[in-house]
């Protein structure tokens, strides 16, 4: 692209104009809309990254019945987000003392609310023994499991703005962030 | 290849709990500290201090650059460069700080003091004053397997706003016990 200056000094007349001629109109154009295309990338990258955290927040929480994992499942099954691996994943619990119950696991989904918005979700598991769970008890040691998945959450969104600004660095244009994959650490 | 017999880490868990479990005891001498329980301490009141861990944060290659050394290999001695040293590693401690309300009716202030305490040992470790003298030495590792023990490395509390998370919990089975919880991030380096 190339900016042509055109000074015009009418007689007498103080004011000048300038035409700019563009050269590549595209580019221009894909320049013009790129604040809204990083807004809807970005968004797209959030989204993926709070699906990732929270399948990770499942993986972290203790589970028996299913009930209390099952707390944390409504914003997921509202955007068809396949979570079936990380409810059933005990790889980073210390004990696991598994007994699937249905019942509990629907009674720990109607206890899981959400709230939904563009760049700003919260997830509450409602499971009424969650806190007793998360911060123990004078007979029972505590997991933290939201906080573990607070600090993971911090890694893996780091990881994937900088994964995609690497991607925009070596590209030299606007591209989509890669896809949000789990992070093996 | 089998580890030789009698093999210690001087440079692991080991050595990094043993170093903040006698920092804190040090520091503070006129609490009871029980070490490794994440329930109600054997005495009260008294902290009760457990590890909960964390994901491992990878290196980057100045980490590794900087921190590869001569050190043991583990297949022929002192021959190999181990990208151990100088790295940085991070855990989650769990403090909380006990007491009962039915034997000591000033409980919960109490608990709220012992957790100012160790906040403030935390925060100040390390740190300097203006004349450039320590608030408070910095939590050094050592190795204990050596006599005297050696210096290793160094502790310090993450130094973002949310390293520590606390929360006052009245026990849900005994209510009299009250209890104030902090989850704290640390880091460490180890620098033989």
């Amino acid at each position: 692209m190339a900016l042509v200056r055109e000074y015009k000094f009418g007689s007498g007349d103080p004011t000048f104009d300038i035409t700019v001629e563009l050269v590549n109109p595209e580019q221009w154009e894909s320049w013009m809309h790129a604040n809204e295309k990083f807004q809807e990338y970005y968004k797209e990258l959030f989204r993926d990254c709070i699906f990732e955290i929270h399948r990770y927040l499942i993986r972290v929480t203790p589970v028996m019945s299913g009930r209390l994992r099952a707390g944390w499942t409504g914003i997921l099954n509202k955007y068809n987000v396949d979570y079936t691996r990380a409810f059933t994943d005990t790889s980073l619990l210390d004990h696991a003392y598994i007994n699937w119950n249905q019942q509990a696991i629907m009674e720990g989904m109607a206890e899981s609310q959400w709230m939904d918005a563009d760049f700003d979700v919260s997830i509450i598991n409602s499971v009424p023994y969650s806190e007793m769970v998360e911060f123990g008890t004078s007979k029972m040691s505590g997991q933290y499991f939201t906080n573990k998945a607070r600090y993971k959450g911090e890694y893996i969104l780091t990881k994937a703005i900088d994964d995609w600004f690497k991607e925009i660095t070596a590209k030299a244009e606007l591209v989509k962030a890669p896809k949000v994959e789990e992070v093996a650490a | 290849m089998t580890l030789p017999v009698g093999f210690k880490w001087n440079a692991g868990k080991s050595a990094l709990m043993g170093s903040l479990y006698a920092y804190l005891a040090e520091q503070i001498p006129d609490e009871f500290f029980d070490f490794d329980n994440p329930i109600l301490p054997t005495k009260l009141p008294g902290y009760g201090i457990v590890e909960k861990g964390l994901y491992n944060l990878g290196t980057y290659a100045l980490d590794d650059f900087l921190g590869y050394k001569v050190g043991f290999s583990g297949y022929s001695g002192l021959s190999g460069l181990v990208p151990l040293y100088g790295r940085k590693d991070q855990t989650l401690v769990e403090i909380s700080s006990w007491d009962d309300e039915s034997i000591h009716p000033e409980a919960v202030g109490k608990v709220r003091q012992m957790r100012d305490k160790i906040v403030y040992v935390l925060y100040n470790a390390g740190r300097v004053d203006d004349s450039g003298n320590f608030v408070l030495p910095p939590i050094k590792i050592y190795d204990y397997f050596t006599n005297p023990k050696t210096e290793i490395g160094v502790i310090y509390l993450d130094p973002s706003d949310n390293a520590i998370n606390e929360k006052f919990v009245v026990d849900p089975i005994n209510q009299n016990i009250k209890s104030y919880k902090l989850l704290v991030r640390i880091y460490w380096y180890e620098y033989i």
